[in-house]
């Protein structure tokens, strides 16, 4: 077995290739993205199954395939639960959190949890918590990504990741989200079609029975790799990790994003059924990639090439098909870290232009233009820390610091997002706590545990587990709730968002009766029918009856204040408006907690 | 015609009369609450799958490695089944809510 070894003239051909093809892409979504609205969320243009497709893009990162492949092929069971954990917080997202988040039409994750709370302090808290989900998740991609182009290009280390990099920021600077939709759209149906190809391929030399290549990996390394407990030996690190896998997907910010790119719940309903099929057959075919991997090629031959077992998909890919396969597998695995790598920095971007710098610093009256360049200064910023970090965090496995990710959006974010939907006595001060005290906690007992304390640092671990989710979890939960019950005043009156799966009637249809769009037909859309909530809000299309190519959309607030009795604002644009428009022009939710919610 | 920027403040410009929220039908509220209690059923089932198994891979490694077949453990076995688990629930919450 010859494992990859410095320039490969195929493989770098089938690099040259898709690069190319997915900056031609980015190219021409460029042309498209035309204000900051678009730049974020691909002008809510995007349909279900296309949505869902890059979900599972942003989803099927790096750490699933070269990570799990890895951390398979090296200590057998144990990697597989990395692969069930990420596919379970699905459905707690579509059920819990996805629904009311879509309906408050927000586009961050600090914006729902600021939705009734005071804006200026949730803020700072949820992008400092947000900023730090997103730091581990490029990190982790970074590594990734470094790895392989060192293997591939013959390249040091460092120099890959600044490459990495510089193409990273190419791809969000000139496309905004619309780019990273549609090359997360290619990304997945290629590393759905990698996968299935290399798995085929693998199984064609056990006449396609898996059962017989697990058999074989129990002959040679012994059946303890089908077996729990050579990877997480610790029962409290196994649970711990389970749990931070769980609800780290209800925390993720490039995942939530994705709820506000579709123009109704119907459609993003749709993406996550969709999602979740693809990831659930990518996941179920990294089974077959680790134990193919760990036969074919060897232990000694993958932990020779990294030890954090990063290549193993890649070295399988040579064993099975050749460099021309390798070729493709490579560039199917780079292109799937570069659009991660790509929405993370977008992500992390919107927290700190829009959270930040427009709602804290400039207290929400920054110009369109400023907002643009503060996004992409902060993009820039971004790819800075990744690259560096990325130095640092050399020879970790890729799917362990996701799964750190994980444990901080489960520690920092998911408590506050659960407590702001369902809990009415929830308070701000309370949030801040919560997240504040989950991100500073997780990433203390990150630095203390032995990832960092004895693989980078060489030192003595002052914290025994490798993930905090069951220390950090439980205590961001308990700081919410107790600061909450401590600090009652600052409770804002009525409900918390909750939304109704309204969408059986017909659209109600009315006609403005005064102002400049006078005689415009309303038309509501189905899904978004009065609910119960006062929270409720309507999203109506607005034909005009001028024969403007521009159809103005306009989106409603309700309010049913016991004295103006119900009454809607709305306001025109060619983008959504924010919900907080309304709220800084008077709209006010009920003073009464509503009767049912 | 400039696209408004969506955090800029601008005045809203109609007023008009809408259901109020005690209007709304009894339906609707029905199948709120019948949305509720799916999401709740859901979740939960996927949380006792989930954390059964998780259990089992930190105090019953014994369980979990017994094989069943050559090259299948019971770890396999369960791990697929919690993977189509999640994933049924999924299709069975979304066939519901996008079909009332």
């Amino acid at each position: 077995m010859n494992p990859i070894a410095g320039p490969n003239p195929v493989a770098i051909g089938g690099f040259a290739v898709f690069i190319g093809l997915s900056l031609f892409i980015t190219y021409l979504a460029a042309r498209r993205t035309t204000s900051t609205e678009h730049f974020y969320s691909a002008g809510r243009s995007i349909t279900g199954t296309q949505n869902g497709l890059a979900l599972a893009g942003d989803y099927m990162s790096a750490a699933s395939f070269l990570g799990i492949a890895g951390l398979v092929s090296l200590s057998g069971f144990d990697g597989l639960i990395y692969s069930i954990g990420f596919l379970v917080g699905w459905p707690v997202v579509i059920c819990l959190i996805a629904e009311p988040l879509r309906n408050l039409g927000q586009y961050t994750f600090s914006d729902v949890v600021a939705f009734r709370l005071r804006q200026r302090p949730v803020r700072v808290a949820s992008a400092f918590g947000g900023l730090a989900v997103v730091a581990f998740y490029l990190i982790a991609q970074m590594v990734g990504a470094g790895n392989l182009i060192r293997l591939l290009f013959g390249l040091p280390y460092e120099v890959a990741i600044v490459i990495v990099g510089l193409v990273m920021l190419a791809y969000v600077l000139f496309g905004g989200m619309l780019a990273t939709t549609w090359v997360q759209i290619v990304k997945a149906v290629l590393l759905l079609s990698g996968a299935v190809l290399l798995a085929a391929l693998v199984l064609w030399r056990f006449a396609l029975n898996p059962l017989a290549l697990f058999d074989q990996a129990a002959r040679e390394y012994g059946a303890a790799v089908l077996a729990p407990g050579r990877l997480v030996s610790d029962p409290l690190d196994a649970i711990s990790l389970g749990i931070a896998l769980m609800f780290g997907t209800a925390g993720l910010p490039h995942i939530l994003m994705r709820f506000y790119t579709v123009p109704d719940a119907r459609t993003a309903r749709v993406s996550v059924a969709v999602a979740t099929a693809a990831i659930g057959t990518f996941f179920l075919l990294t089974f077959v990639l680790g134990f193919g991997a760990m036969v074919l090629v060897g232990q000694d031959t993958i932990r020779a090439v990294d030890a954090g077992g990063n290549m193993a998909a890649l070295l399988l890919a040579e064993a099975v098909g050749g460099q021309a396969f390798l070729g493709f597998i490579a560039a199917v695995a780079f292109a799937t870290i570069l659009a991660v790598v790509a929405g993370l920095t977008l992500a992390g971007a919107a927290a700190l232009s829009h959270d930040v710098w427009v709602n804290v610093v400039r207290h929400g009256h920054a110009s369109e233009r400023e907002q643009f360049v503060v996004a992409r200064g902060a993009t820039i910023l971004l790819a800075v820390a990744s690259i560096v970090l990325g130095i640092v965090f050399k020879g970790q496995n890729v799917a362990f610091m996701v799964g750190l990710a994980f444990a901080i959006a489960a520690s920092a974010n998911f408590p506050a997002l659960v407590l702001s939907i369902f809990w009415r006595r929830f308070t701000t001060r309370g949030a801040q706590a919560s997240m504040l005290l989950g991100t500073v906690s997780a990433l203390l007992l990150i630095y203390l545990s032995p990832t960092v304390q004895v693989d980078i640092l060489q030192s003595e671990a002052w914290f025994p587990l490798r993930n905090p989710g069951i220390v950090t979890i439980p205590l961001s939960f308990l700081t919410g709730i107790v600061v909450s019950l401590a600090a009652p005043g600052q409770r804002p009156t009525g409900g918390s968002p909750r939304w109704s799966t309204a969408s059986t009637s017909a659209p109600s249809v009315a006609r403005l009766p005064r102002g400049p769009l006078a005689g415009i037909r309303v038309v509501s859309l189905a899904q978004n029918l009065p609910g119960p909530s006062p929270w409720r809000d309507w999203r109506v299309k607005a034909r005009t009856s001028s024969r403007s190519s521009r159809r103005p959309v306009i989106r409603w607030q309700a309010s049913a204040g016991p004295d103006a009795g119900p009454s809607i604002a709305a306001s025109s644009s060619n983008g959504w408006t924010s919900s907080r428009q309304e709220d800084a022009n008077g709209w006010a939710p009920s003073s009464r907690p509503p009767t049912c919610w | 015609m400039r696209p408004a920027h969506p955090f800029a403040p601008s005045p809203p410009l109609v007023r008009v009369s809408f259901p109020a929220v005690d209007q709304v039908p009894d339906r609707l509220r029905a199948l709120d609450a019948a949305r509720w209690r799916i999401a709740v059923t859901i979740t939960v089932a996927m949380a006792v799958v989930y954390v059964g198994f998780i259990l089992l891979v930190a105090y019953g490694k014994g369980f979990l490695g017994s094989l069943i077949a050559p090259g299948l453990s019971m770890g396999i076995l369960l791990g697929t089944l919690v993977i189509l688990t999640a994933w049924i629930l999924i299709v069975v919450y979304v066939r519901w809510a996008n079909r009332v």
